[in-house]
């Protein structure tokens, strides 16, 4: 229950910082909706009304999120909020009701009528091949033609693949990498699973971690302290896996010693084979 | 439209059966495959004879009242706005891009038509099946994929990536125009503009994790954004519309698709919501 509440407060503070606006034209929407639309739309202005509510009150968004497994948080909740037809048919009675096109003195061949739906046609149009030309530009990361994935994943496993050749292998990386791991290499093994990373990122444990939740933190952090360092190398000792990948960002990278073979480099990630012989 | 994706959910209710007796018996992926075709065909004639007895029980209810079809010569700029949107997001579907593996339908998809044994790895460890929780199990939409892929040489990006995206917009905007149809009654020369604000709305929240753009551009594949994208509104539709029989549908639907609230999902919670409107204004216009 509290951490569902934790949810809430977490992911309206994050919506209210990237899409507040988006949440007062809904709100906008309504109120123009039920003062101008029809019997339907109204209908869909209430229950919207209603939906947002519970999905926005705490104690509402609380009972509702005990129906999600874990590894969902707050911003699920908000698809089931009919935002986009709330927000199309606010437009529409806005346009119409700023065109005055319904209003009783209107004449059908007025052009002040037709020149505000054009100039925002055309105005929209503009944006929209700008944006076209700049999409990719929103992407983060380039993704790899086939697989949906990240270029830059995608080259540290191939390079792994080309070292340790077909077959089965147990990999220690970071949270990000694991979630791809299962899609290219099925048969490669982490050494703990992806949903430790998703409890980590929702807040959320669906099994029980001891060791493992501490080496998660310090493979995703962005330094590493001489501690740290020791706990992470006797992790590693301790479970033998066949490969590690860790942040470049690390400024101690087992380059010196002699079980860690170095496989490659990337932008953000160096990617060691270890080379024990109880494991090769 | 209404026709169409009730179609499409009865299909998708025999699809399911399929899976579910698969995934009892010896859940192999090619007993699936085979079991897959004449399910589809019964559904197919299911749908049919269930539209047919619809169809007559149908004109004894009381009808929303619908908006005129489209038109260029009303609206026809909004047409062109509508088309920019719709090519710049499919021109982003054209194009290469980094799929949100949140949701598992996309690793389990890709392990069963590797594996060629359906629910055969737990998605987030590699273990074997029998550490998969049940309510993961269940759900089939991987295994309808995977059995896609397998019979058609497509890839899990150009499938799950690219083409169930697209067709998933497609009837977001298919679901969109009905709607407007319905909200616009009288007000024909607005479902141009109806129709591309849905595009441009659902563009502009591509970029912010949550909303339904999102979803529809980066994890068009799984059972949640369909859920969001087509099975909601259309279920806000159904009830706009008073057919409540199609909402229930879409509810059953939902539970075969998507795991919330034990199985109940939300189209229950909106059907309840539009009921409760409804009586509400039936009695305040009686009053």
């Amino acid at each position: 229950m509290s951490l569902n509440f934790l949810k809430w407060m977490e992911g309206t503070a994050d919506f209210k910082q990237e899409a507040g606006l988006l949440l007062l034209l809904f709100i906008g929407s309504i109120i123009l909706i039920w003062r101008k639309a029809n019997r339907e739309g109204k209908a869909l202005a209430v229950s919207g009304a209603v939906l947002a509510v519970c999905v926005f009150v705490p104690v509402t968004a609380v009972f509702l999120l005990m129906g999600y497994t874990g590894f969902y948080d707050w911003k699920d909740l908000l698809l089931v909020v009919p935002l986009t037809p709330v927000l199309a048919l606010g437009g529409c009675l806005f346009v119409e009701e700023v065109s005055g096109i319904r209003r009783p003195d209107a004449e059908k061949g007025d052009t002040a009528i037709q020149r505000l739906p054009a100039a925002a046609a055309a105005a929209c149009v503009i944006f929209l091949l700008l944006a076209a030309v700049n999409f990719h530009a929103f992407d983060e990361e380039e993704a790899s033609d086939g697989y949906g994935i990240p270029a830059e994943t995608l080259q540290v496993y191939e390079s792994l693949r080309n070292v340790v050749g077909e077959g089965e292998m147990t990999i220690l990386a970071d949270g990000e990498l694991l979630m791809y791991v299962r899609l290219y290499c099925p048969d490669w093994y982490p050494v703990y699973g992806r949903d430790l990373w998703d409890s980590q990122a929702a807040g959320y444990v669906e099994y029980t971690y001891g060791e493992e939740t501490e080496i998660y933190e310090i493979l995703s952090s962005a330094s590493l302290t001489e501690e740290d360092a020791d706990a992470f190398f006797s992790y590693v000792e301790e479970t033998q896996p066949d490969c590690v990948i860790i942040s470049r960002e690390w400024e101690t990278a087992p380059g010196d010693l002699p079980d860690y073979n170095l496989v490659t480099l990337t932008e953000q990630y160096i990617a060691y084979v270890i080379t024990t012989e109880e494991n090769r | 439209m209404i026709l169409l994706i009730s179609w499409l959910m009865i299909l998708w209710g025999f699809a399911e059966g399929a899976y579910l007796y698969v995934l009892l018996t010896d859940g192999s992926l090619a007993v699936y495959e085979r079991l897959l075709a004449p399910a589809l065909i019964a559904g197919a004639a299911a749908a049919f004879l269930l539209c047919l007895l619809y169809r007559r029980l149908r004109p004894k209810m009381e009808q929303a009242p619908c908006a005129g079809k489209l038109s260029l010569r009303e609206g026809g700029a909004y047409f062109i706005i509508f088309a920019a949107a719709g090519i710049v997001t499919l021109s982003h579907f054209a194009g290469s891009y980094v799929v949100d593996l949140s949701d598992a339908v996309y690793e389990m998809a890709v392990n069963a038509a590797s594996g060629g044994l359906l629910a055969g790895q737990h998605p987030f460890t590699g273990e074997t099946a029998g550490t998969i929780p049940s309510r993961i199990r269940i759900l089939g939409l991987y295994a309808l994929y995977a059995a896609i892929m397998d019979r058609t040489g497509l890839s899990a990006y150009e499938l799950m990536g690219q083409i169930v995206p697209v067709l998933v917009w497609l009837l977001h905007m298919g679901v969109m125009y009905s709607l407007g149809r319905t909200l616009l009654a009288g007000r024909e020369r607005y479902l141009w503009l109806f129709l591309s604000l849905a595009a441009v709305i659902d563009l502009a929240t591509s970029q912010i994790e949550g909303m339904i753009g999102y979803r529809l551009f980066y994890a068009g594949f799984s059972g949640e954004t369909i859920r969001a994208a087509v099975l909601l509104p259309y279920c806000v539709l159904c009830c706009c519309q008073k057919r409540w029989l199609p909402a229930l549908l879409c509810a059953a639907a939902e539970a075969m698709l998507v795991w919330t609230t034990y199985g109940i999902g939300y189209c229950i919670l909106v059907i309840v919501i539009f009921f409760a409107v409804t009586v509400w204004q039936k009695r305040r216009a009686q009053t």
